[in-house]
């Protein structure tokens, strides 16, 4: 024997081969359903091209010029404030310090001041860096009282100013260190905390200076802008 | 003349169809679909489902009709999408898994000649499991050989021709069982 088919096969493939099973009478609707909704897309394809290239322009326009539209807006607040003196500044102060104005930080800072204070006497010879380091958290606390003074020495952002300040906030401090005396870990602990301060202080004048920069940019594009559209409607109204 | 003027309007009515013209479509199919039912349920117990796989493939014959080189026949070139559509319903429904086990006898069956009818051929083939049931049709009623089955299913020649040999043995038993039972009220 082998694995050919033999005569009962010959007979299953013969007979099956013959038969003939109709399909149910919506089977051709089904199809042909089918084969519209498959012929459809091909037909719409170079129209949906266009379209989402169209929708894809618009997109990206938008985009454009709803960005250009925030540029303009940000800088002109901060370049009011730059320009007015004292008033103003306290938007310059972040936020969230304002927000932590309680006594105890008032009165720590203070005690901060003063450390500073005694480190500078000591140590009259000690490196810039550390003076300012521990002079601007005397600034932070300068901007709870006397905030045009602190953003003076933050705008100019010298050394000799800040190694001045501490000389001239020195009675009060003292006199709040003598009033509320033995807390010196809080002491390290704001100090640490104020320390961050500074460097966000500085980085928002650097920014200030780019965004007025961009800002003058903006300006004289606008400027010129305008005076072309008014020349335009001149001429046009001519 | 006759066969080469059919052959000429099949042709037509091809080209007609590759260009969607729905009616064209629906000639091939009022043509063809009785006996592609007919393939379908050998492979699949459930009437309706061999149904909606014969329209799933007609789709494909519709999608792919360009592709036809009218070099076979055009029913031949039919009968293998249904074929296939066929196997990878059956395989997509319920995962076959063909052991692989290379015991075969080289054995057919006893060369019994018998008066059965088709519905107790279909009956005879339905008594198979899927696996089985999918061999013993691609080899013995299409005739394909068990090389090419093996590249189809992807399994080993050996696998393909234990598993018509299983088949066919479960087949014996059964056609022993209605002789037997045919005796008996005879």
């Amino acid at each position: 024997m082998t694995m050919e088919p033999n005569n009962i096969e010959n007979q299953f493939r013969n007979q099956l081969n013959e038969r003939e099973i109709k399909p149910s009478e919506n089977a051709w609707d089904r199809l042909d359903a089918m084969l519209t909704v498959a012929e459809k897309p091909k037909r719409s394809y170079g129209w949906l091209y266009i379209a989402a290239s169209f929708l894809g322009f618009l997109l990206v326009a938008t985009v454009f010029f709803s960005q250009t539209e925030e540029v303009i807006d940000v800088p002109r607040k901060e370049m009011v404030h730059e320009n007015t003196p004292g008033e103003k500044e306290n938007t310059v102060v972040p936020s969230a310090k304002e927000q932590q104005k309680t006594d105890a930080d008032v009165v720590s800072q203070k005690g901060t001041a003063v450390a500073v204070e005694q480190k500078q006497s000591k140590h009259n010879t000690s490196s810039i860096k550390t003076v300012t380091k521990e002079a601007l958290p005397v600034i932070a606390s300068e901007n709870n009282q006397n905030q045009i003074a602190a953003h003076s020495i933050i705008n100019q952002a010298t050394e000799q100013k800040v190694a001045q300040k501490p000389a001239y906030i020195n009675v009060d401090e003292l006199l709040a260190s003598v009033d509320k005396p033995g807390k010196p870990g809080k002491i390290f602990n704001q100090k640490s905390g104020v320390k961050v301060n500074p460097n966000t202080l500085l980085s928002r004048v650097d920014g200030e200076l780019e965004l007025t920069f961009r800002e003058k940019v903006l300006n004289t594009v606008n400027k010129n802008y305008n005076t072309v559209k008014v020349v335009l409607s001149n001429r046009n109204n001519q | 003349m006759k066969v080469i003027n059919l052959h000429q309007e099949e042709q037509e009515i091809i080209e007609l169809a590759v260009a969607n013209n729905r009616h064209a479509q629906q000639k091939i199919y009022t043509k063809f679909s009785p006996k592609m039912l007919s393939i379908c349920r050998q492979y699949i117990k459930d009437i309706q489902q061999a149904e909606d796989v014969m329209i799933t493939a007609f789709m494909k014959v519709f999608m792919n009709l360009k592709n036809f080189e009218h070099k076979g026949s055009f029913e031949g070139w039919i009968r293998r999408i249904m074929v296939n559509e066929s196997i990878s319903f059956i395989r997509a429904q319920k995962k076959v898994s063909f052991l692989e086990d290379e015991f075969y006898k080289e054995d057919g069956f006893n060369n019994i000649e018998s008066d059965f009818s088709v519905d107790d051929i279909q009956f005879l083939i339905d008594g198979l499991p899927d696996g089985y049931r999918m061999i013993f049709n691609l080899y013995a009623i299409e005739g394909y050989k068990h090389k090419e089955i093996a590249t189809m299913l992807g399994i080993n020649e050996g696998t393909s021709k234990s598993q018509l040999s299983h088949a066919r043995s479960i087949l014996q038993q059964q056609i022993n069982k209605l002789k037997n039972y045919d005796n008996g009220t005879e």
